[in-house]
């Protein structure tokens, strides 16, 4: 399989400092044919991310299951001894806190992934030509993954709380993914001045840890007060609140506004990534020699 | 806007491979300034609308900036292996960037046609935690070949390399030479129509350096090649033509590839005179005294700064004297003298008429030697000399001065040969051979 190397038919790129929003027919063919081209690119440095995680560690994958269930154990242990007291929560409290922060975790690791892929691809970044989107497709599709993984721990908490799962749970990976989009959708927004500014990435981590508190992880969705105000303008508050719906059969009066939140977070997400198509270029001959 | 529409035109226009129209590039030293300067851009890019790329329209330098590209433009064909020198800092590399689709040029116009396969910097794009292999799949991949394609050639990259043995170790545990051997091997083996090459080639050993010599004549049927070195022998063997770029300008641009090196030579000095040693031995005086210059005035080691070379014509006659004064203590002395040239390359050694440094018995008193070289072959370029004093029994070298005397040949003659003589040619015929191609089926 020789390439043809007959010049009227080689593929012609043309560099000039035009701005690519001068034409955006071919701006979106641009965007798209770069997707396809980073197919195999973005699937060796997923495979790559994933080995290496576990290459130098002894529990290696088991580390994907701690972070929830040690939110969750200290939330049982928090309530249950009377330290702190949350509102009645319609299903046994462990099942509740488990489902909200395995919800809560897959929206905010989706949030950050982007800005970190990119980040770690630095060094490739600056000295070679190659699709952008890649390590950002790569650590999108890890994140999706471990989120999956971690949904095995759904089964040992029904069975040790007794709860029952409802028949809307078809629906439970929807309202997962839902999370996921809105996360990068936020962060595909964030990544292009993120890679200017360390500021953001730490900003984003700090504003990780403090957001939990803002939506009903923990604690079912507040009706009053600074908090209940805080919860309504939320927008994970809705996706979280029927995504544990799907899973008992819970109440459901959130759908239409869900639905509606995460269209928004699928345009959202459209215009995120042209934004980082047009500008990455650019900020990367910033990023260093 | 179909790209592929554009390009139908005359036959010598449908070989041009790379086209580069007044391309330039504006970096800023400031750190915390460019990356706010790379926001205002992105902002203005994301809203400015579609903004026409005007020559006329000088960007103005917003402060902190300079170009570090400007005006540079030249065509390529199939075939042409370009050869771009100049001092280090000079815009070569942010050029092949351009060229890569790297950075975006800020003036002018690029245009590749095919495939690029590039070794810009070492172990870019190499993982160091994967193995060799591993990497060659994801360098092929970046550089925009399938998995399949890369499976058909991986035997291939991998011999060339030479690093089969390590070829599923950890590419951390690889040494600089073998990264490059490996990032060589995969940019050249997967068949690009364009071929950018890096001075990281200067770190492979010199076998491999002839591999990829040969490697790129082989290519060269079938690619443009484009090539950034600091050393001017491996360009005059093989590029069709040169570039020298000077502080983001190009300086000269030739065919010629010699006269390009020429000036590149020029940009440097070799250096100011330096006398070193054990003081046993001092070295008062060094001067040319040829026919053309009885005149000439000796002049003083010490004083001296920077004299206006002499000029020689080729296969000229070089008459050097030096001024010596000697302690007691040595007995004899010989004096070796060695020529060099810009590349600094000793390209002349002038002994005794029995083959060795010249030996003398110290005079305890001024000594004033002198040596004649007729029919001096050297090629083109400024030349220095070093003298250096030696004691005979001991072998101590008691005192060296380097650029003790330097010369121009002064000749029309470029060559990329440290020497160069005038051969006697003749030409017999043997009628009952013709030549002319014969068709083996």
């Amino acid at each position: 399989m020789s390439s043809s190397h007959n010049t009227e038919e080689l593929p012609v790129t043309v560099y000039s400092p035009q701005s690519a929003l001068a034409d955006p027919r071919r701006l979106i063919k641009e965007m798209y044919q770069e997707l396809r081209d980073s197919r195999e690119l973005a699937g060796a440095l997923f495979k790559r991310d994933m080995k290496a995680q576990v290459r130098q560690s002894i529990l290696g994958y088991a580390w994907l299951f701690f972070p929830p269930i040690a939110t969750t154990l200290v939330w049982f242990v928090l309530n249950s001894s009377g330290v702190v007291k949350v509102a009645d929560t319609g299903i046994p409290y462990p099942a509740f806190v488990m489902i909200g922060t395995l919800l809560w975790q897959a929206f905010l690791e989706s949030l950050t992934k982007p800005i970190m892929s990119l980040n770690g691809a630095k060094a490739m970044l600056t000295k070679l030509n190659f699709p952008r989107i890649a390590p950002v497709i790569a650590g999108i599709g890890q994140t999706t993954l471990t989120a999956a993984i971690r949904l095995v721990l759904l089964i040992p908490i029904f069975v040790f709380a007794g709860v029952e799962a409802s028949w809307t749970i078809v629906f439970f990976p929807f309202a997962y993914l839902s999370m996921v989009l809105l996360g990068v959708a936020i962060g595909s927004f964030l990544t292009p001045i993120g890679l200017l500014y360390s500021d953001i990435a730490k900003a984003v981590g700090l504003f990780g840890q403090f957001a939990m508190y803002a939506t009903p992880v923990v604690y079912p969705m507040a009706t009053g007060g600074f908090l209940g105000w805080v919860n309504k303008f939320n927008p994970v508050t809705y996706l979280i609140e029927i995504g544990r719906a799907t899973l008992v059969g819970g109440p459901f009066h959130h759908l239409s506004i869900a639905l509606i939140i995460s269209g928004c977070a699928f345009v959202l997400l459209l215009i995120g990534w042209a934004i980082f198509h047009i500008t990455v270029p650019r900020i990367i001959e910033r990023m260093g020699m | 806007m179909s790209s592929k529409s554009a390009i139908s035109d005359q036959s010598s226009d449908s070989e041009v491979l790379v086209r580069v129209e007044n391309v330039g590039k504006i970096f800023c030293r400031d750190f915390k300034k460019s990356l706010f300067y790379g926001l205002k851009d992105s902002v203005k890019d994301l809203t400015g609308g579609p903004r026409k790329a005007s020559p006329s329209a000088e960007r103005q330098l917003r402060k902190g900036e300079f170009w570090a590209n400007k005006e540079v433009s030249f065509e390529l064909r199939r075939g042409d292996c370009l050869g771009l020198i100049g001092h280090n800092g000079a815009g070569k590399t942010t050029l092949l960037k351009m060229l890569t689709g790297l950075i975006k040029p800020d003036t002018g116009r690029i245009e590749m046609h095919g495939r690029i396969g590039a070794l810009i910097a070492l172990g870019a794009g190499f993982n160091p935690i994967l193995t060799g292999r591993e990497n060659i799949y994801i360098n092929g991949s970046v550089l925009g070949f399938s998995k399949a394609e890369i499976d058909e050639k991986l035997d291939d990259i991998i011999d060339f390399a030479e690093i089969r043995e390590f070829i599923d170790s950890p590419v951390q545990t690889y040494s600089s030479g073998m990264q490059v051997r490996l990032g060589f091997s995969v940019a050249s083996s997967l068949e690009p129509d364009i071929l950018i090459i890096d001075e990281v080639l200067a770190v492979g050993d010199l076998g491999f350096r002839i591999k990829c010599l040969n490697r790129i004549h082989e290519m060269l049927e079938t690619t443009a090649v484009i090539f950034v070195s600091h050393s001017m022998p491996f360009v005059s063997r093989i590029c069709t033509q040169a570039i020298l770029l000077k502080k983001g300008y190009m300086e000269l641009q030739s065919d010629a590839v010699p006269k390009v090196i020429d000036r590149y030579h020029e940009e440097f000095d070799t250096g100011e005179r330096k006398m070193v040693g054990s003081g046993e031995a001092q070295i008062l005086a060094a001067e040319i005294i040829s026919d053309k210059h009885a005149s000439a005035n000796p002049v003083e080691v010490e004083k001296c700064e920077d004299s206006q070379p002499d000029n020689i014509p080729f296969n000229g006659y070089l008459k050097m004297r030096f001024d010596l004064l000697v302690e007691p203590s040595v007995d004899e002395f010989s004096i070796r003298l060695i020529i060099w040239n810009q590349d600094q390359r000793p390209v002349l050694h002038v002994t005794g008429s029995d083959y060795h440094d010249p030996i003398w018995k110290n005079q305890n008193c001024l000594m004033s030697l002198s040596v004649e070289v007729p029919n001096l072959v050297l090629a083109t370029g400024m030349h220095a000399v070093s003298a250096l004093i030696i004691e005979k029994s001991t072998g101590k070298i008691l005192t060296r001065l380097d650029n003790a005397v330097r010369f121009v040949i002064a000749h029309h003659v470029s060559t990329g040969a440290d020497v160069f003589m005038i051969g006697e040619w003749e030409m017999t015929t043997e009628m009952s051979i013709l030549s002319g191609i014969k068709n083996k089926s």
